[in-house]
């Protein structure tokens, strides 16, 4: 049987082994966003005025888009896993390949978003251009936060990709091993985070 | 394996979870406008759990997984809840008490 590594004895013991790895990985990210998660709340709970003013300032339209484009991606990367359990070659490579290109959209979005982001001076620094305390630091986080998200979304770009290519080749044991799931799961987390990054940092100071 | 399942049905399922998770990102837009106050907080992070258990539990399938895997899963919320917790138990508590010590300080 391909697929199965020493020292396990079945595909069944070697799964769950690889899940319960990624999941204890997935934890510590977790763990390790949590940490700016906590800085944020932290100085929006002191300074609750500038973030409003600061969140107003992001592209609602952009992150929306965003977020609709991340759901979407989960969704054809469940289909690749799915797939992968019933065998069916075409459906997960087909799932994969939507799902990278739907990451690769997010990243032109959010590049687009950076570049007006410079434009109208929301880089902390010199020549910032909210004058509300605290809005500075609002955008220490966005642009942190979101900067670690993209570079964990640009790894799972080119680990789906990679997949999917080695896929394609039949250079990978994908039938009855805990490939494509735990390429999932990394996937899924992404699109975790990014739920609640939206509503922290794209929904502020709308409205009434 | 049993019979094989036809690929239509795993698509149409995804199709189902992308549906309701797409309708919570219109409300959550749309709780955003709305003028309820210091509610929308509380309504966005609410909306946002909703999407985040819809993911965890369906595409990662956390419901059917393991139990070294869920406990894997908890103690990442557990420590996240500890770090917010213990920060804010100080955090809002030290703001409240600093004007009693500096008077008596002057």
């Amino acid at each position: 049987m391909s697929g199965l590594n020493e020292p396990f004895q079945t595909l069944a013991r070697q799964r769950g082994a690889a899940e319960l790895g990624i999941w204890i990985f997935l934890a510590s990210e977790l763990v390790f966003f949590g940490g700016l998660f906590t800085g944020y709340s932290v100085y929006r709970f002191l300074y609750p005025d500038g973030f409003l003013a600061a969140g107003a300032e992001t592209n609602l339209i952009i992150g929306t888009a965003n977020t609709a484009i991340l759901l979407t991606s989960s969704a054809t990367m469940a289909v690749a896993v799915w797939a992968g359990r019933e065998g069916l070659r075409r459906h997960v490579l087909w799932g994969l390949c939507l799902t990278s290109l739907l990451g690769a959209g997010f990243m032109v979005l959010k590049a687009v978003e950076y570049a007006e982001d410079i434009r109208k001076s929301l880089v902390p620094g010199a020549g910032f251009a909210l004058p509300e305390r605290g809005a500075e630091i609002f955008f220490s986080f966005y642009w942190i936060m979101t900067a670690i998200h993209a570079v964990h979304l640009t790894i799972g770009v080119a680990a789906v990709s990679l997949a999917a290519w080695r896929l394609w080749r039949g250079r990978v044991d994908w039938r009855g091993t805990a490939f494509l799931h735990v390429l999932g799961l990394y996937w899924h987390l992404i699109d975790l985070i990014w739920i609640f990054l939206f509503p922290l940092l794209y929904l502020l100071g709308r409205g009434g | 394996m049993t019979e094989k399942t036809h690929p239509g049905r795993l698509w149409r399922k995804a199709a189902l979870v992308w549906v309701a998770l797409s309708l919570a990102l219109a409300a959550t837009v749309v709780g955003a406008y709305l003028d309820i106050g210091a509610w929308k907080l509380p309504l966005a992070m609410a909306i946002a759990a909703f999407k985040a258990a819809l993911v965890a539990a369906i595409f990662m399938e956390l419901t059917g997984a393991g139990a070294g895997t869920r406990i894997a899963a908890l103690v990442g919320l557990l420590w996240l809840a500890l770090m917010l917790s213990l920060t804010f138990a100080d955090e809002t508590t030290r703001a409240q008490s600093s004007d009693g010590f500096t008077q008596g300080a002057e």
